[in-house]
């Protein structure tokens, strides 16, 4: 992402997730992106999205949560934002 | 008698002055002219309608796709089989092997050139795939089908192609045929018309045209159809202008791109490039000679000699164009020989490339409005890459004239009134619509069904209203709900008392066995103490447009809407508790390739995921025990689905909604005119849902359990928990929050058969996995 061409990455992300719209890890990608171009509200959308899909993965489960609090944290929702994060953590020492 | 010199001086002077007028009268009119031409012919020479793309086959080891389906859709590509593919469009097949060369293609965000692609597959799976340098390649994107296009209200559409896209073949071809003289001439070849006037005379009527190639672009390009003489002069002076300031070359090109070439509808084909995509389904540049020879062949008459409907006359005057081509030396006669034997080669308008999506294209049409200009859809050259999936597409369209063709069989009270039906597929995911249908024919560019159609959804609202009852807290899968008489005063002073469709009251029952067999009074009652504002609410949340009245009949879906919109609605259920605004337009470029928009997948998280799911295992029930049962026999036995019937008052309306694990479906079915069908949602619709279902070779619905919901084993008819082994009858598993307290069955009291509902918990688990 270091050509900011969020709109191809994004793309491919999407075109990944035609294939396996099931797995959780892609949709955080999707998520990432979202967060690096500054849609906070869709990176969180999209994180929750992997979190429903990763009930039986705690380590994506966690990604998604992380990603959650990075979203809060970039909007300055301190709150929320320890609260995901610690949902992440925990499911990662878990 | 002789005149005066004044007189002479006089008849001298005003000759001279009405040769003046003249001469001016005609400079002007040639600069006029020559305004014109250079105006319109320099600028902007063709308006380009947007071009629309399917959605292009990804291909990818593990692939559920066997060599003969991928072979199919090859040929839907028109891609040419041959013993070794070397050139762009072309495969050779050896078994399960299949070696392919794509065609370049510019995606929206990146360039494909062509390369050889070997793909090996084992039984219905693609197993690997490799390029030419043998290195393995995990995914490939083949170069999608053009669709259509977005063209005018006058109907003029066109692929135009730059003279590097064009076999040297056709402009000789079309020089041998229409214009010997055409490098030589300059505009008007006097020596033809005068041969064609002769031909004319003897025949008194006007038999053979003496136009050259430039005359007949002037008459295409800017003047009308009328043959007077004024006419004839404006058009020779037009010609002559065009080829003082334009090259032999530039005049060929714009000849092959303007020309008319045949209609489709009020589509009016324009051109070889899209003529070449409208009779052989492939691009210009990969046209065989027999192929150039009948689009030549099209040239002199369209509609008299349009391939597919005066097959015979077509391939007359192809073998005529061939016998030209040979005979003034364009190819030897060997070559015209075997081009002779080819058939005529014309791909199915309405199954291949050449296919003519109107439903789809009009959603199209209507989501880029919202961004575009008309003008900028119809002139300006965009590309636009659809959702569509033209596999899906003629599935859907196939499951849904078979089984009306089945019903309109065995009903045969009506004969005028023709059944009409929509499907709609998308893909939950993400909300890409893949596949519409419009109505039964579905090439038929009218009233567009899926869209317009607004339409009592009967019982397809009462997942909407289950939905409200979970999310207020008080109620669950397993929570009892009477099924009793209901009385409603309305404001208006009436009073409102439904039925059930059995006109049989079915006492106090289980939710999940209420949305199960759709008992109306049940689900009255439900939404009644719900609230119907809670009711209404979740509608708009779900993506309805619109906030239904707030009316007890809309509890029974007394509320019209179009087929997209249950999509939408559905989709929401479909994807947990996710909306995803439905798509059919990923990205648009420009005429040069650039980006200019993407409709990125958005969702929104617009329902409480537990109740969602809880709702999805009662439509699981629905195809389980309910009335979507007798679509089980027609899929396989360890596909999960779910959906809901929906039976419109009187029967006018038979819906049909429901999804597996990548595909939603919707399904409607009834009269234009609004009148009875006799159709239930069970007795129509369903039976299309299961044919499309079936034969796309669906995945089933396995989303995970949510936390803090469990798994209990419930009797359907009471509620009651309970197990096999204390004597539970016609158990149902039903998703309920982790330590519900559920009325046992006498018998299955917790803690007497603890663990027994082990086994019922492994089976659910064992069909989800």
């Amino acid at each position: 992402m270091a050509t900011k061409n969020y709109v191809v990455a994004a793309s491919s992300i999407e075109r990944a997730l035609r294939i396996e719209p099931d797995n959780p890890l892609l949709w955080i990608e999707l998520g990432k992106v979202r967060l690096a171009e500054g849609n906070y509200v869709q990176a969180e959308n999209v994180a929750r999205k992997a979190v429903s899909m990763s009930v039986n993965a705690p380590r994506a489960q966690s990604s998604a949560w992380r990603l959650i609090a990075e979203s809060y944290r970039a909007r300055g929702k301190n709150i929320e934002a320890q609260e995901a994060q610690s949902r992440a953590d925990s499911l990662n020492s878990g | 008698m002789t005149l005066s010199r004044k007189t002479k001086r006089t008849i001298l002077a005003g000759s001279l002055l009405v040769v003046g007028v003249l001469v001016i009268a005609l400079l002007v009119w040639t600069v006029y002219l020559d305004r014109i031409i250079t105006n319109q012919f320099e600028g902007r020479r063709w308006t380009l309608p947007a071009q629309v793309y399917a959605e292009p086959l990804e291909l990818y080891a593990g692939e559920s796709l066997g060599a003969d389906l991928l072979e199919q859709e090859l040929k839907r590509l028109g891609y040419r089989r041959v013993d070794q593919a070397e050139q762009p469009g072309s495969y050779s097949r050896r078994g399960s092997r299949i070696d392919l060369m794509n065609r370049r293609f510019q995606f929206s965000d990146a360039l494909q050139e062509p390369q050889l692609l070997t793909v090996t597959t084992r039984g219905n799976s693609i197993d690997s795939m490799r390029n030419g340098r043998n290195e393995d390649v995990p995914i490939f994107r083949l170069d999608p089908l053009l669709i259509g296009s977005i063209f005018p209200i006058h109907g003029e559409d066109r692929v135009v192609v730059t003279p590097d896209q064009v076999s040297p073949l056709l402009p000789a071809a079309l020089k041998v045929v229409e214009d010997r003289k055409f490098d030589s001439h300059n505009g008007v070849d006097f020596g033809a018309i005068a041969r064609a006037a002769w031909v004319n005379l003897r025949a008194g009527q006007i038999e053979q045209g003496g136009s050259t190639l430039t005359q007949q672009l002037v008459k295409s390009y800017f003047l009308d159809n009328r043959r007077t003489l004024g006419r004839k002069l404006e058009e020779a002076m037009m010609a002559f202008l065009l080829e003082v300031h334009f090259e032999k070359r530039d005049l060929m090109n714009a000849y092959i791109n303007e020309i008319y070439l045949g209609q489709d509808g009020n589509r009016a084909v324009h051109g070889f490039g899209l003529a070449s995509q409208f009779y052989f389904g492939k691009p210009l540049a990969e046209l065989q000679l027999h192929e150039v020879a009948l689009l030549v062949a099209i040239v002199r008459g369209p509609s008299y000699y349009d391939p597919r409907r005066h097959a015979d006359r077509a391939r007359a005057r192809r073998d005529l164009v061939l016998k030209l081509m040979a005979q003034y030396k364009v190819i030897d006669e060997r070559a015209a020989a075997a081009a002779a034997k080819r058939p005529l080669g014309i791909v199915n308008a309405a199954t291949q490339a050449g296919g003519y999506y109107p439903a789809f294209l009009d959603l199209i049409r209507r989501t880029l409005r919202r961004d575009y200009r008309e003008e900028d859809l119809t002139e300006a050259g965009l590309k636009i890459f659809s959702t569509l999936s033209p596999l899906t597409q003629s599935l859907a369209e196939k499951a849904l004239s078979q089984e009306l063709e089945r019903l309109d069989k065995t009903r045969k009270q009506k004969t005028d009134n023709k059944l009409e039906g929509v499907v709609v597929v998308t893909a939950p995911q993400n909300g890409e619509v893949i596949a519409m249908v419009g109505g039964r024919q579905a090439n038929f560019d009218g009233f567009n069904r899926a869209l317009d159609a607004h339409r009592s959804i009967g019982s397809l609202v009462k997942p909407v209203i289950y939905l409200a009852a979970i999310e207020s807290g008080r109620y669950n899968a397993a929570s009892i709900v009477e099924d009793a008489p209901v009385e409603v005063k309305l404001s208006n002073g009436q009073v409102w008392a439904p039925q059930n469709i059995s006109e049989e009251f079915y006492g106090p029952v289980p939710l999940v066995r209420a949305l199960a067999q759709s008992l109306n009074l049940a689900t009255v009652h439900l939404g009644l103490d719900v609230g119907l504002q809670k009711v209404t609410n979740e509608f708009v949340a779900l993506g309805l447009g619109r906030e239904p009245p707030q009316l007890p009949s809309v509890l029974l879906g007394a509320l019209d809407v179009s087929p997209l919109e249950v999509a939408q609605l559905y989709n929401a259920f479909a994807n947990g508790g996710f909306s995803t605004p439905l798509r059919a337009v990923r990205a648009v470029v420009d005429a040069e390739g650039k980006p200019l928009k993407s409709f990125a997948l958005e969702v929104t998280p617009v329902a409480d995921s537990q109740a969602v799911y809880q709702v999805n295992r009662m439509l699981v029930q629905v195809m389980e025990h309910g009335s979507g049962q007798a679509a089980r026999a027609q899929l396989p036995p360890e596909i999960v689905v779910a959906g809901k019937t929906g039976t419109s008052s009187d029967y006018r309306d038979s819906w049909f909604a429901g999804f597996s694990g990548n595909t939603l479906a919707v399904v409607w079915i009834g009269y234009d005119d609004n009148s009875p069908t006799g159709l239930t949602g069970s007795s129509g619709s369903l039976p299309v849902w299961a044919r499309l279902m079936r034969s796309i070779g669906t995945t089933s619905w396995n989303a995970p359990l949510p936390e803090g919901l469990e798994d209990r084993s419930i009797e359907f008819k009471t509620g009651l928990a309970a197990e096999a082994r204390c004597g539970g009858e016609d158990l149902v598993m039903v998703a309920v929050p982790s330590g519900t307290q559920l009325p046992a069955k006498p018998g299955c009291e917790p803690g007497v058969f603890s663990g027994l509902g082990e086994r019922a918990r492994e089976w659910w688990r064992g069909i989800v996995r």
